[in-house]
């Protein structure tokens, strides 16, 4: 039926165009851009998911509520991470004397933990 | 309960075992589950039991230190995901949502009834950890004791809970699609009862928030069974990575418990004080609020853990964002009593009850979002105090209230009504004996968890153990009350509160379909004027 | 298109297809948090540790991977072919593409498996032979986390073959199930697609440079 046809070529497209982003991803790994590798690595992989999300997953033609939907999830694993790093990102290492460090010394008055039990 | 020439209703429409334990509808399933959870109950109720025994006296002289760590875990364990998790939500939820969407099932019944083997699998794996020799870690399992050092059934208990997460998602699941697609022609989303919103509030919560306990569980078997470090700091891990997830999940968790019961009161206060809801919208979104902001506060389980201190004060400033919405429900509660036609029978009683002690609940929920404040109470009976006046005073207190107004939709008898208000309150007082001791308890040190004492604690604990007493026959009675209405309580007309929701136009009890036909929805929920009902919809 | 009832608490035929595909991207919200749960934890550590995480992933294989990436990048193209010639009525090239988006992820799951063998035998393999003293700790958690991704990820998979499977033979038989089934088995489908579209770059893209 000819009305396959044009869905065909989306899907081709598509498949095109992921596969020029997994050759993009995989050569962009070995270039030297420090911190950045791992931003651009997702940013690709973001475009990826969100070609198999539009296209192969049919969220170009569905309704409002289902986008919704689809968002839901990323959106609340956005939440996840995001507060779970307020954590990881802004902890401030404070060696005892006993850990051996070297220049341990009791933290300037106020620092987490400040004072001896 | 069947006689001859009276119309078919769910429950005499099949009477073998097969019927019921195969059954695809909604009302069954809710009766299957209401049965599991009260089975449940009892036993948590039973742990509790021997914990207030136990603490009558400073030494630990009832139990043996590990029987007492065994004895509040499996305490907790129960209570929170066998009772409290699924307990409005299965029960209420799944047999009057959708009555009162005008629907005749829920969108997915096959899926319903998997849901309740999920549940009852998940407990039996549990009681067998149980019956074992139970768990000693808490019900909150930390790091790195649950993995390392506890020699109790963690693994398999863990494994219970993690298969009862596939029955919360799957009533979750069904409650959003049925929401969504299954309402009768003219129900808007505005004109749906509170009690609809908010078991929509709780399934976002049950399918967002479970998923992440069930990795973080499996990632605890995979850390005992093969000694591979990801929370065990001796073997490079971060305990404290641990907790993130493990409350992630868990603080959500408490508004799965607290949101269904805050949409019963919403049906109770209007339909006995003959008024409509003061604020409607208010209250609506509040409930959306509840369940969104709920996900941003979890570290106010970790002041004192480790986390940065610029995540504590985040978390902490969220923690006091997250009240604002349950204050504005209180409020409207009580601006819908404001020159009303207030009749005390017992669910009011109950909705009362809640409100008084929710707001107690909550109030010293803020006292402990306050890093100063946690750092002196945090870990002790005043945290066990809030969290009971909230679950308890609160949750329980609503389903009660629930269980009660919708006695005579489920079973179509009234239960009698003196006894339930002489229950009622002395459940309230019991309550308070119980638990207002503990927070003077915690306020003046006294650990939680701990099962022996400095003798100077002995007075608040007595008065607690004793309130307990008074709590369990509050609980019990019910049990006696309810089972007698069943054969001679008075056969219930469709509504007898004279309420204005869609579950009252169908039968008591309804028949398998629900509806005859289709209600035609012109009206919103809770249309009283001059104290007479105006009911959603004119024929069902 | 033979007109189907809706089943008794449907009004139409067309809410039950929308009830359903709603159930599934209900239940694929939940996949999302699952995973990324494990993704969570694995951003603490790398966060943590970054050197340690880059010096450990350079043991992976790069070229497997995104040979793996390629394999299922291209049985989605097959499985979305299957969708649209599913809901044109033509049964016999559905199942085709059905039987090759099946292939296919049979075909990733034998790389996984060969990658898992060589893994094994330079000893990889957290709590089975892993070799702390040559690799260090920092390298036991990042391949303990590559394993419980890989095999969650390969589970997965393999239900969905499984789904795949059963479908293409209903379709060689000439007349597919009803929609949705065929579409939310796609979803499904495509959705363990995207979980490794994002598993790729953080286990094999990390620390390649240098």
């Amino acid at each position: 039926m000819s009305a396959a046809r044009p869905a065909v070529g989306r899907i081709w497209r598509c498949w095109a165009a992921l596969v020029l982003l997994l050759a993009a991803t995989t050569g962009g790994a070995f270039l030297p851009l420090g911190r950045l590798n791992l931003f651009v690595a997702l940013a690709i992989a973001a475009a990826k998911a969100l070609l198999v999300l539009i296209v192969f997953m049919e969220l170009r033609r569905s309704s409002g509520l289902v986008r919704a939907f689809a968002a839901a999830g990323f959106f609340w694993l956005a939440i996840m991470l995001t507060l779970t790093s307020a954590d990881y990102l802004t902890r401030r290492d404070a060696p005892a004397a006993w850990d051996g460090a070297t220049d341990a010394r009791p933290p300037a008055g106020g620092g987490e933990g400040a004072g001896g039990q | 309960m069947s006689h001859e020439g009276a119309p078919l209703n769910y429950l005499t429409a099949g009477t073998t075992l097969h019927s019921w334990l195969l059954t695809t509808d909604h009302k069954r399933i809710a009766l299957l589950y209401f049965a599991s959870i009260t089975f449940f109950f009892l036993v948590g109720g039973a742990a509790a039991t021997l914990i207030r025994l136990e603490l009558v006296t400073p030494a630990g002289d009832l139990v043996s230190a590990d029987g007492y760590n065994r004895l509040f875990t499996m305490h907790g364990v129960i209570m929170v995901w066998f009772f409290l998790v699924p307990s409005i939500p299965v029960t209420l939820g799944n047999f009057i949502i959708p009555l009162m969407l005008g629907a005749r099932d829920l969108a997915f019944p096959r899926l319903n009834l998997m849901s309740w083997y999920c549940y009852v699998a998940g407990g039996l794996i549990t009681l067998f950890a149980l019956l074992l020799g139970g768990l000693d870690t808490g019900w909150t399992f930390y790091e790195p004791y649950s993995s390392a050092f506890s020699n109790s059934y963690v693994v398999l208990a863990v494994l219970g809970i993690f298969v009862s997460g596939f029955s919360s998602v799957m009533t979750g699941l069904n409650f959003i699609v049925t929401i969504h697609k299954l309402r009768a022609p003219g129900l808007t989303w505005y004109r749906l009862p509170v009690f609809v919103w908010s078991t929509y509030a709780t399934s976002l919560i049950l399918i967002l928030a479970t998923p992440v306990l069930a990795m973080t569980l499996l990632m605890l078997v995979a850390e005992r069974l093969l000694h591979v470090g990801i929370f065990d700091p001796a073997l490079g891990g971060d305990p404290l990575l641990f907790q993130h997830l493990f409350w992630f999940y868990s603080h959500p968790a408490v508004y799965i418990m607290i949101l269904p019961s805050m949409g019963v009161i919403s049906e109770l206060v209007p339909c006995f004080a003959r008024k409509p809801l003061f604020g409607y919208r208010f209250v609506v979104w509040c409930s959306i609020a509840i369940a969104a902001i709920g996900f941003l506060v979890w570290g106010h389980h970790m002041f004192v853990a480790g986390q940065s201190v610029y995540a504590s004060l985040t978390f902490s400033f969220l923690s006091y964002l997250v009240a604002v919405p349950s204050a504005i429900k209180v409020f409207n509660w009580t601006a819908t009593l404001h020159k009303g036609w207030i009749h005390f029978d017992a669910p009011m009683l109950y909705a009362f009850g809640f409100i008084g002690l929710f707001t107690i609940g909550g109030l010293t929920g803020l006292f402990l979002a306050a890093l100063a404040i946690d750092v002196h109470v945090t870990d002790t009976y005043f945290v066990l105090a809030h969290f009971h006046y909230i679950m308890v005073g609160g949750a329980v207190m609503g389903y009660f209230g629930g269980l009660h107004y919708w006695w005579p939709k489920i079973t179509g008898r009234l239960y009698p009504e003196y006894w339930a208000r002489f229950t009622a309150i002395i459940t309230f007082f019991g309550f308070n004996l119980t638990f207002f001791p503990q927070f003077i308890l915690g306020y003046l040190g006294m650990p939680r968890r701990y099962q022996s004492y400095p003798p100077e604690f002995q007075i608040w604990h007595v008065l607690s153990s004793a309130g307990a007493s008074i709590l369990a026959v509050g609980y019990a009675l019910p049990l006696f009350y309810l089972a007698w209405s069943l054969v001679r309580g008075r056969r219930a007309p469709a509504d007898p509160w004279r309420a204005t929701g869609l579950e009252w136009l169908a039968r008591s009890p309804p028949p398998p379909h629900n509806f005859e036909e289709t209600p035609i929805v012109t009206r919103g929920p809770y249309c009283y004027e001059d104290g007479e009902p105006r009911p959603q919809a004119d024929h069902g | 298109m033979a007109e189907a009832r809706p089943a008794f608490q449907y009004a139409a035929i067309a809410q039950q297809r929308e009830a359903a595909t709603l159930g599934m991207w209900a239940f694929l919200a939940t996949e999302i948090l699952f995973f990324g749960a494990l993704i969570a934890a694995y951003s603490a550590y790398r966060v943590s540790d970054p050197a340690g995480f880059a010096e450990a992933a350079r043991h992976t294989r790069i070229a497997l991977g995104a040979a793996n990436t390629f394999i299922l990048l291209t049985s989605s193209a097959f499985m979305a072919m299957a969708v649209e010639l599913g809901s044109a009525a033509r049964a016999r090239s559905a199942a085709l593409c059905l039987a090759a988006t099946a292939a296919l992820g049979l075909a990733f799951l034998g790389v996984k498996g060969w990658e898992y063998v060589l893994e094994y035998r330079e000893g990889l393999v957290p709590a089975l032979d892993f070799d702390l003293a040559r690799y260090g700790p920092t390298a036991e958690l990042f391949f303990l986390f590559y394993f419980f991704a890989t095999l969650l990820h390969a589970l997965h998979l393999a239900i969905g073959i499984g789904l795949t499977g059963t479908l293409a033979a209903r379709f060689a038989r000439g007349r597919g199930p009803r929609e949705p089934v065929l579409r939310l088995v796609g979803l499904y489908w495509h959705f363990v697609d995207v979980v490794w579209i994002f598993l790729f770059p953080l286990i094999y893209l990390v620390g390649r440079s240098g």
